[in-house]
């Protein structure tokens, strides 16, 4: 009965495998084609490196995003790191030299904390990452909100320096783009070359085998959670040197745009497996999808409804793939 | 007792394969209405299989099962309940979140003209099943508020309230205190008095002369033979079980052990094991054998530093032990390949080299750099020594068969230069060549001086493997055998507790 399931050629089964490999790639572009096709404002240098600035902050999330999940774990406290690391560096008042470092150092050190409290906390518990993260999303949002008092923090006249972070160019390329992509890079050494991520893989696949190898799972799971807030609060300095006025709920959202990319970049829900430059294809496609969106005026209600049925759409290829590889 | 009836069920020359494994060699078996019979064997025999066959949950591969002179396929669990044959796994398949009248009931529970559920008839039919076992359980009672013991009970009032003539209970008494085990056997008898029969699986010998009237032993998953209990002493039982042509040593000459390189001394861990001793020396092969329920794993999983010992040391190499985790085992040279290769053993989407080189990656990495060149040398070297059948070192794991994943397991724990091997039920579900060809290279290894523990449930592999053999019943040592010492059926006397 259950034989003759399993032996029927699935077409769509092995479609949706294939589509796990470099594919996001070849639907990047197409898309870009497709646009261009569409809006010739878009092929534009200038837009070019607009929507390249516009996704190295969800990008940088994306990469930690990415490291935990293939780790067999979620982190949706991403969004309130961001904004926590933000505010708090606006709020240090970047306005002289010392000051700036401040601005710079202590919002990493924040988001390496909730990391490792995620991290504690999930492999301690041994709780549902997704419920853990949601709890740390909550609380850190709540003490933005109480340090804050709920309101606007903003910096008069920051460092050429700390203006800089967004905003300078070098080779004439945005900062921010520099930023991203000398940590993709990074991050695939991290993964790829390093013992720490061939135990995070490992992790991924199999808990209890890769304890019985001698891997100290919990503190991969940890360091997984740490490398995650540390991007978070990067991408949050990005922002706060760009927006200089923040509203303390402005990374509301973040961890979910970062989830669809890794997810359209077929990194695997379940963990073990995935890959960063995949991760940076789905930025990218995730990217383009909204700025050509706006200049096609569509409204900010129906992009949320479009990005919704990405985020479903990422999940169910990546559902399928899971069906038609178990055996 | 009518020893002369129609048989009511009648298994006829029934064969069943598993991936790599014949695991049942055209068995017949009957049973007759109203007996009590036992089904006997070591692990592995095939009485397991043979339950499941007739309780629908496995299909035979080929033979006949006639039923109330009918011949009958079940396809599903339900068709045989519904057929009158109930089947008691040795897992108790209750739901603790419902009440006793529930679980009785359910997937058939009484309903009113209004289609919803006649809640006063299911408890007022549950109660009288109760009544009628003599059970004295409350059917509003949440069936996890229940000691074990009851449960099952209530397993055999939900038997019984299908029009059950057969009940088969799978191992029944492994969980129960004496005391329960005897209020068991006396509804059990009951049972018998109404005519119905019963199949009843059981490692325990006194229970098989005290409740059964017939029995019949598997070995090999063929049946040896079925024989009225009045004909039958414990003797002749044990000499049914086992395969007397097996003696140590048939493979491989007598070695000359090493020096002592593994002390265990008086280990214990409450509720597991007791007061556990023995010694491992370079180049012998010590074999674990007892009962799955022994605490044969449990040991092995206390000397990998999985479990932390309450009592006792373990000594490596002269020196106390203390491994606060695997890694700490894995530094003192001990590899573990575990009983279940894919849920402890295989990072499935990973490569046939990750999978290899994994726990030698801090001995082969530099500053936390991964040496992809040496990994590749150790990768290729394994791959032809061990003659690993593989497309390639970069294919994933999942995609090898069990033999070969079970020599890349090997070969992980080979490549850190183990002193000392633990191997956890070595061949389980792998084909006859692979099996093998892994027995030669635990004997070409220990040649080299490594020291391996094997646990292995079938009796032929610890006896053509081991150079001695301890013996665990009840997480007890109950013997340790010297080659000379050990047949199959000296091993079994003792992990069955029939010592003469």
């Amino acid at each position: 009965m259950n034989e003759s399931n399993i032996k029927k050629p699935n077409a769509v089964a092995s479609f949706f495998r294939n589509l796990s490999g470099q594919t996001i790639w070849m639907v990047f572009a197409v898309l870009v084609i497709t646009i261009s096709l569409m809006e010739p404002k878009f092929i534009s240098s200038s837009n070019i490196l607009n929507v390249l600035r516009q996704v190295s902050i969800v990008g940088l999330i994306s990469l930690g995003m990415t490291v935990v999940l293939i780790g067999g774990n979620f982190d949706l406290s991403t969004g309130a790191i961001l904004t926590l690391a933000a505010v708090v560096s606006v709020n240090i008042g970047p306005e002289n030299g010392p000051l700036t470092a401040l601005a710079i150092i202590i919002p990493l050190l924040l988001g390496v904390f909730v990391g490792l409290l995620n991290g504690l906390l999930v492999g301690l518990l041994k709780a549902n990452s997704i419920i853990v993260t949601v709890g740390t999303q909550f609380m850190v949002a709540g003490a933005t909100l109480i340090y804050t008092g709920g309101q606007h923090v903003w910096v008069w006249s920051p460092t050429q320096f700390y203006e800089a972070i967004s905003g300078g160019y070098l080779m004439g390329i945005p900062n921010p783009i520099f930023i991203f992509l000398i940590l993709t890079v990074i991050t695939q050494i991290i993964l790829k070359r390093t013992s720490f991520g061939r135990y995070v893989y490992a992790l991924g696949n199999n808990d209890d085998a890769s304890r019985l190898m001698g891997i100290k799972t919990n503190l991969i799971r940890m360091s997984t959670y740490v490398f995650s807030g540390f991007t978070a609060a990067a991408a949050g300095i990005l922002l706060a040197s760009r927006v200089k006025n923040l509203d303390p709920t402005i990374g509301l959202g973040y961890e979910f745009q970062a989830l669809t990319a890794v997810v359209l970049g077929g990194t695997k829900t379940s963990g073990g497996e995935g890959r960063i430059y995949n991760t940076l294809a789905g930025v990218l496609t995730l990217g383009i999808i909204s700025n050509s969106m706006t200049l096609l005026n569509i409204s900010y209600n129906l992009q949320l409804l479009i990005r919704g049925l990405i985020l479903l759409t990422a999940v169910a290829i990546d559902a399928k793939r899971n069906q038609s590889v178990a055996r | 007792m009518e020893n002369n009836g129609k048989p009511i069920l009648q298994m006829e020359n029934i064969n069943k394969y598993f991936p790599g494994v014949h695991a049942l060699r055209g068995v017949s078996f009957t049973v007759l209405p109203g007996e009590v019979h036992a089904l006997v064997g070591e692990n592995g025999a095939g009485k397991s299989t043979l339950i499941k066959i007739l309780a629908g949950i496995h299909h035979p591969d080929s033979g006949q099962i006639i039923w109330n002179d009918q011949p009958v396929s079940f396809q599903t669990p339900f068709e045989a309940w519904n057929s009158g044959i109930a089947t008691i796994h040795q897992e108790l398949m209750v739901v603790p979140q419902l009440s006793v009248a529930e679980n009785i009931f359910l997937g058939r529970l009484p309903r009113t003209s209004a289609n919803l559920i006649d809640h006063k008839e299911m408890y007022r039919k549950a109660q009288d099943i109760l009544d009628h076992l003599d059970i004295n359980l409350d059917a509003h009672e949440l069936v996890g508020n229940l000691p074990i013991a009851m449960q099952q009970m209530v397993e055999i009032a939900k038997a019984l309230s299908f029009d059950t003539q057969l009940i088969v209970m799978d191992e029944p008494t492994s969980a129960l205190s004496q005391h329960e085990i005897d209020i068991l056997f006396d509804r059990i008898k009951r049972i018998r008095e109404q005519g119905k029969s019963v199949i009843f699986i059981t490692h325990k010998l006194d229970e098989v002369f005290y409740l059964a009237d017939r029995v019949t032993v598997l070995r090999d998953g063929s049946s040896v033979g079925t024989q009225d209990i009045h004909e039958l002493t414990k003797d002749k039982l044990v000499r049914m079980m086992v395969d007397r042509d097996i003696r140590v040593g048939t493979l491989h000459a007598q070695r000359k052990p090493g020096k002592k390189i593994l002390e265990v001394q008086n280990i214990t861990i409450d509720g597991l094991f007791y007061d556990i001793s023995f010694d491992l020396h370079e180049g012998e092969i010590l074999g674990l054998a007892g009962l799955v329920g022994s605490g044969r794993s449990d040991v092995v999983s206390a000397l990998f530093g999985i479990r932390k010992i309450e009592e006792g040391q373990i000594l490596v190499n002269g020196k106390r032990a203390r491994f606060h985790g695997p890694q700490d085992a894995i530094a003192a040279h001990i590899g573990f390949v575990p009983e279940n290769r894919k849920e402890e053993g295989l990072l499935m989407r990973m490569s046939v080299l990750e999978n290899l080189v994994m726990p030698s990656t801090p001995a082969t990495s530099r500053k936390g750099l991964l040496n992809s060149a040496v990994e590749s040398r150790i990768a290729d070297e394994f791959i032809e020594k061990l003659s690993i059948q593989t497309p390639s070192k970069w294919q994933f794991i999942g995609n090898l068969s069990g033999g070969n994943q079970q020599k890349v397991i090997l070969a992980r724990w080979l490549n850190i230069s183990p002193k000392i091997l633990i191997i956890d039920e070595p061949t389980r579900g792998i084909d006859v060549g692979a099996r093998s060809e892994i027995h030669k290279l635990l004997r070409s290894y220990a040649e080299d001086g490594v020291g391996i523990i094997m646990i292995s449930s079938e009796m032929e592999e610890v006896l053509s493997i081991s150079d001695r053999i301890v013996v665990l019943r009840d997480g007890r040592v109950a013997a340790s055998l010297n080659s000379d010492q050990a047949t199959q059926e000296t091993i079994v006397s003792y992990a069955l507790g029939v010592t003469k």
